[in-house]
């Protein structure tokens, strides 16, 4: 036991988050660590306070209260540009595709301090700009392949399925090599072909030494993929382990149960 | 004939110097997002500035620095592009319509303190003075209007591949983006207030090389040349020719001038004595309904967005 504990490290976390909207407390007190290179998945009924969390962990939210922290650095009130650049980058729930552009160009724009993105680089830096456009280009059209979607890098990105948008959106982080990815509902809408295809790619990312943090109602995806598995009602955390743990745990059936007979 | 031409020219001229206003309201609306709704104020900063700096001295307000042209016209270009920085940096965290209505109101106040402020601008009665440059030398006015044509679609030109090169680098691609998903862009480890910024203050220096190149035209400007009128007519031209494309906006700035000068002429020579005192606002609502059907039946304009697949 001690042995496995000294082996585990901490990637992100958070110490008494605490997120209120107006006097409704969408996050109470919450503490919880995500241990690197794993996949977590986060569970819990409509309301429990999942999605706030995200928002809260990759600054698109600031917390009340509380702290957060990436590794040992603390990234509270960080803004989501901030952490792309440290390594923590996020797919949406709703997935938001640059609409008007190509597939490829959604995901070329990725890389931080792009050269080109100057005004100047364009003018001065043409050389230096080009190469790594070409670079770009090429590491983009790979990625593009690895998540199936590279016959269709010359589309405009608003024209191709909901699914496809969303493995898109999981190219476009890809574009980085970020040492941690939050996905909210990755599956949701998906065509089960594409949620097994998107499946194989996690884990192929995590077997590469990525870690992810997965909010996910679908539950053979969670019971299947994720270990630890951390289950959250009313802002709280109530419960942690393994999936196998998760299913016999009175606590998170009541959870649900109750939410389903409330809702 | 040689008035026919002439007047071709002349036409041609001011065109070409109100495609380049187009163009820099493409690089901030078409590409960027940015609603600006004072585009006569950049552009008539640029316009007053050159004056200010060029032109000869004068009793009744300040300036007459007779600068050498180039020196005039970039220190009018440099004043609409500081006036856009200012603007831009109070402004810059608005979005579309809340941007258009405070830019609307730096060009209302831009115009009135031209009116009004005697000292600086000659007031109502604008401000002349301006030598056109060579305009001596060249003695025969036909001539010197051919020149100049060629001088006005130069720059034109110029500007037109400046922007091409510029949207279709990593830079334009960013604008896009910001464009199309503010919020996205963010999440990608973008800075879209920077980017917007950046964007506006060009397209509005842009603007003020127009705005000089039509005062050296006409060696004069006034209040006149700054209503929002301009602000519409640019605008329109941008949205018949096509948003987000550099030669739909060329193509909307000849047409719209076309359609209102020749409006002009026609109310001028067909309509009844009683129609021809409002010949203006008819132009007006001409131009509206011009805007509105456009809209309505072919929103993209007539040269749409084209989809930049790869460099």
């Amino acid at each position: 036991m001690l042995k496995r504990l000294s082996m585990t490290e901490v990637i992100l976390s958070t110490k008494k988050l605490t997120k209120t909207f107006g006097e409704f407390r969408a996050l109470e007190n919450l503490s919880v660590e995500i241990q690197a290179r794993k996949i977590t998945g986060l569970i819990g009924p409509n309301g429990a306070g999942k999605s706030t969390l995200f928002h809260t962990l990759t600054g698109i939210l600031q917390p009340t209260e509380g702290q957060v922290f990436l590794k040992s650095k603390e990234i509270t009130n960080f803004r989501t540009n901030q952490l792309f650049k440290m390594g923590l980058a996020f797919t949406f729930q709703l997935p938001r595709p640059f609409k008007k552009m190509s597939v490829l160009e959604n995901v070329m724009i990725s890389p931080v301090n792009q050269i080109g993105e100057r005004l100047t680089g364009p003018f001065f830096q043409k050389t230096e700009m080009k190469r790594e456009e070409s670079k770009n280009r090429d590491k983009a059209m790979q990625i593009l392949e690895f998540v199936t979607l590279d016959h269709l890098a010359n589309q405009a990105a608003g024209k191709i399925s909901g699914g496809q948008m969303k493995l898109l959106e999981l190219a476009r982080v890809l574009m980085v090599n970020p040492s941690m990815i939050l996905l909210d509902e990755p599956a949701a809408g998906v065509s089960p072909t594409l949620t097994e295809l998107l499946i194989e790619k996690i884990t192929d990312l995590n077997c590469q030494g990525t870690t992810f943090l997965i909010i996910e109602h679908n539950m053979e995806f969670i019971m299947k993929r994720c270990d630890p598995v951390i289950a959250m009602a009313e802002g709280k955390v109530i419960f942690e382990g393994t999936p196998v743990e998760a299913q016999c745990n009175p606590l998170l059936l009541e959870a649900y149960l109750g939410a389903t007979l409330n809702g | 004939m040689i008035g026919l031409i002439s007047y071709l020219v002349f036409f041609a001229t001011v065109s070409s110097i109100l495609a380049i206003a187009v163009l820099g309201l493409n690089l901030q609306w078409g590409n960027t997002g940015l609603f600006n709704g004072g585009v006569a104020a950049f552009f008539g900063a640029g316009a007053y500035g050159l004056i200010l700096l060029g032109g000869t001295v004068q009793a009744d307000h300040i300036g007459g620095f007779e600068l050498f042209y180039p020196v005039a016209l970039v220190g009018g270009i440099l004043l609409s592009g500081l006036i856009a920085l200012v603007v831009g940096m109070l402004t810059i965290r608005l979005r579309r319509d809340y941007l258009a209505i405070a830019t609307f109101g730096v060009a209302v106040a831009f115009e009135n303190l031209m009116r009004n402020a005697e000292w600086l601008s000659g007031g109502a009665q604008g401000m002349r003075g301006f030598e056109r440059p060579f305009e001596d030398s060249i003695a025969d006015p036909f001539v010197f209007n051919i020149i100049f044509f060629c001088f006005s679609v130069l720059l034109l030109l110029g500007v037109y591949l400046f922007l091409e090169k510029l949207i279709r680098s990593p830079f334009g691609r960013l604008l896009r983006a910001i464009r199309e998903d503010e919020v996205a862009a963010k999440s990608l480890g973008k800075a879209p207030n920077r980017v917007r910024l950046t964007a506006f203050v060009v397209g509005s220096m842009i603007m003020g090389l127009a705005g000089g190149l039509y005062a050296t035209f006409y060696a004069f400007v006034s209040p006149q040349d700054v209503l929002p009128t301009l602000t519409f007519q640019i605008w329109a031209m941008l949205i018949v020719g096509g948003s987000g494309n550099n030669q739909g906006g060329i193509l909307g700035a000849f047409l719209i001038w076309a359609a209102w000068t020749a409006s002009g002429w026609m109310l001028s020579k067909f309509a009844p004595i009683e129609a021809q005192l409002y010949t203006g606002t008819l132009q007006y609502i001409m131009i509206g309904m011009i805007i509105v059907g456009m809209l309505l039946w072919r929103p993209q304009g007539l040269l749409p967005e084209k989809l930049i697949v790869s460099q």
